[in-house]
């Protein structure tokens, strides 16, 4: 069952759309992080995290380069990482994926495309 | 879209793409100054990068497709691919204003209203224009390159992140202001019971000494942090000007281009911070002046050269805290206002009679005086009809004070006077008979004691001398029917309102104070004329704010006549 998703994005807009979209989880927390940086501080801060949600295009710390970090770390490097991707970026989304991202999603996405990802990769 | 868009998630969107268009703004007028440097285009992609993002997510397609496109073509920019110089900037510069006209539309309507499928033809046109690096296609989609070689992951990612922004660490939080704002009255509410519980103690120190010394200074600690907590509140909600000044740089470019003028903008105390809720109504009468200087005040180069003066015009906004206040000047070395033209327009227009005397210094004043204009010709920069009494009545909404002063031929000087915030305010309290009342000390020009000779009758109204100036005059104890007093002499305080003054009597000045305003019910404030608000003093009387613009309003209305009563 998912209890807690931590969303990485610089966008406040997306951070807001998350928990619209979300919101159909029952018993979801949602925690938020605005860059890489910011996003192992709240792995380091939440007990346990079930999924990340990971732009990659982020001041500070980038997408591709916390998911290096996580991939190293033994306690997060079973956390399933999906990638949100932006139109032009298809390289990183790639890179991404090799570097163990689960799936991706390319915004604009629809809330059921997320939904059907996420139920995908974390509903045994 | 499977979802409503909110008008939440439009403001979201809207307030980030501001942002992110404000750094488009600064970084094409950058690279029209300094030319390109691979940081510089960076620090562009980013923003640039979110917004595109954005745009997609909240359905703005054809937003979202032209701002892939300017990231298109500054990638390209910094391969080398495009110059980005001249024409080619001038049309980033056209695209820049497009792109920020259609996402105000389309927030403001809910839906996209333009396809900006012009200002989508012009980059198209640059990019298929754009030179080739080392044979390989250049594609219209362009940025779309392959995936780097494996292997080199974690190095490009390094350099990615490097050149993606700087390397600031954000503990950033958005806050609601509205938030902020019940936060500030509550922090009010706790200094009045403050003030009450400061008496209570000093009360009880008299009658139990021992116990009331040592209520006092538990009293005395928990005003110390709440003085804290309102200092801390009220810095929370500051920002810095630089919020609203950041536009103009662009504004000044465009507005000199288009009548052939050349200005340089020089900004300074960007960083002085100002109440948000000021800031908010700040931009306009800003923008408003500015206009007027490039389109009045600075002249075209062959005149300017003629006169011995650079070809070049200098604008010098500038901003600076002093005390209390917001001190902004604005400065140009343009052609000053010509006194004689100001009283022939006056008079035309009927704000001033023939054979009236007015000093230089009072006539220039006129010009904040509605409906007029010095323009000769009406330019389509300052708006047709609009003068600077727009401004006036801006000043007039936050409570400041603005003055003009020229030398004809060297230039003009703006000076205008803003509180910190609105919603704490310094009054000055005075005494008019039985009653206190309090004046914002931001409309207080000054305080002095006058004796009743003092007084001039004008036209069968009270007016005052104070020194070169014949200020009208306002017995405060008439004006709310009270019985006036006696004394050979009491004191005049006297307010400002724009570029006007009004003396108010009064038996006695009690001194200044913070107070946080509270409105009236509209029911009382319909009635009470020339009353702003209340507040509550410790010992929990209710003491009314008055409202000098309307003081000035009734006054205007009493002297009969439409004209500039005030600004004798």
């Amino acid at each position: 069952m998912l209890r807690k998703i931590l969303a990485v994005d610089d966008s406040a807009l997306i951070h807001q759309m998350y928990k619209l979209f979300l919101s159909r989880y029952k018993n979801c927390k949602l925690v938020s992080a605005m860059n890489g940086l910011e996003a192992l501080d709240k792995l380091a801060q939440e007990e346990h995290i079930d999924l990340i949600l990971l732009d990659i295009n982020m001041p500070v710390m980038n997408g591709l380069e916390f998911l290096q970090r996580v991939q190293k770390e033994a306690a997060y490097k079973d956390i399933p990482v999906i990638i949100i991707s932006t139109e032009g970026k298809e390289e990183d989304t790639i890179r991404g994926l090799k570097m163990g991202a689960r799936g991706y999603v390319k915004k604009p996405f629809q809330a059921s495309e997320l939904h059907s990802l996420i139920e995908k990769i974390t509903d045994p | 879209m499977e979802f409503e868009v909110s008008a939440e998630l439009v403001s979201i969107y809207l307030e980030d793409a501001r942002e992110q268009l404000a750094i488009l703004d600064a970084v094409l007028l950058r690279l029209e100054r300094e030319g390109a440097s691979p940081e510089l285009l960076a620090s562009v992609l980013g923003p640039l990068h979110t917004l595109k993002g954005n745009s997609g997510m909240i359905g703005f397609v054809a937003i979202k497709d032209y701002v892939h496109r300017l990231e298109d073509v500054f990638a390209r920019g910094r391969d080398g691919a495009i110059r980005l110089d001249g024409e080619v900037l001038d049309r980033l510069l056209d695209g820049a204003t497009a792109l920020r006209s259609a996402v105000e539309s389309a927030c403001a309507q809910g839906r996209e209203q333009s396809d900006l499928s012009s200002a989508q033809a012009s980059l198209a046109a640059l990019l298929a224009r754009a030179v080739t690096p080392a044979g390989r296609p250049a594609s219209a989609a362009g940025g779309t390159a392959a995936p780097g070689p494996a292997g080199k992951e974690g190095e490009e990612a390094k350099s990615l992140d490097a050149a993606s922004f700087g390397s600031t660490r954000s503990s950033m939080v958005r806050v609601d202001f509205a938030k902020l704002d019940h936060l500030l009255n509550l922090v009010g509410e706790l200094i009045v019971h403050r003030t009450k519980l400061n008496e209570l103690a000093r009360q009880i120190a008299g009658e139990v000494p021992a116990a009331g010394a040592r209520l006092l200074e538990a009293v005395h600690q928990v005003g110390a942090v709440s003085s804290q907590l309102q200092e801390t509140i009220m810095d929370v909600r500051m920002l810095p000007i630089h919020h609203v000044f950041e536009r103009f740089p662009r504004l000044v470019r465009d507005l000199a281009r288009q009548q052939g003028k050349r200005v340089e903008l020089v900004l300074q105390g960007e960083d002085t911070r100002v109440d948000k809720a000021v800031i908010d109504e700040l931009g306009e009468p800003l923008v408003h002046l500015i206009r007027n200087a490039v389109d009045h005040g600075i002249e075209p180069p062959a005149v300017r050269s003629a006169r011995g003066k650079s070809a070049t015009g200098t604008l010098l906004l500038s901003a600076a805290q002093e005390s209390n206040q917001v001190v902004i000047t604005l400065i140009d070395d343009g052609a000053g206002i010509d006194a004689a033209s100001v009283r022939r327009k006056a008079i035309e227009r009927g704000l001033l009679h023939e054979g009236e005397s007015l000093s230089d210094r009072d006539a220039i004043q006129l010009i904040f005086t509605e409906g007029f204009s010095t323009a000769r010709a009406v330019t389509d920069v300052s708006g047709r009809g609009v003068g600077l009494d727009v401004v006036v009545k801006s000043m007039e909404r936050l409570n400041a004070l603005i003055e003009a002063e020229t030398i004809p031929g060297a230039g003009t000087k703006f000076t205008l006077q803003l509180p910190l915030t609105l919603a704490i305010i310094t009054v000055l309290m005075v005494d008019v008979g039985p009653e206190v009342y309090a004046l914002p000390s931001g409309a207080v020009v000054e305080s002095l004691r006058y004796a009743k000779q003092d007084l001039v009758r004008m036209n069968g109204r009270d007016t005052l001398r104070v020194r070169d100036r014949i200020v009208p005059f306002v017995h405060l104890a008439e004006l709310f029917g009270r019985p006036g007093t006696d004394g050979d002499s009491a004191y005049a305080v006297i307010v400002g309102r724009g570029d006007k003054r009004l003396g108010l009597s009064v038996d006695r000045l009690r001194g200044q104070q913070d107070v946080v305003i509270k409105a009236l019910d509209t029911a009382v404030s319909d009635a009470a004329v020339g009353i702003a608000g209340a507040t509550i003093l410790g010992d929990g009387r209710v003491v009314l704010i008055l409202d000098v613009a309307q003081l000035f309003e009734s006054r205007r209305a009493r002297a009969g006549r439409g004209r500039v009563a005030a600004g004798a």
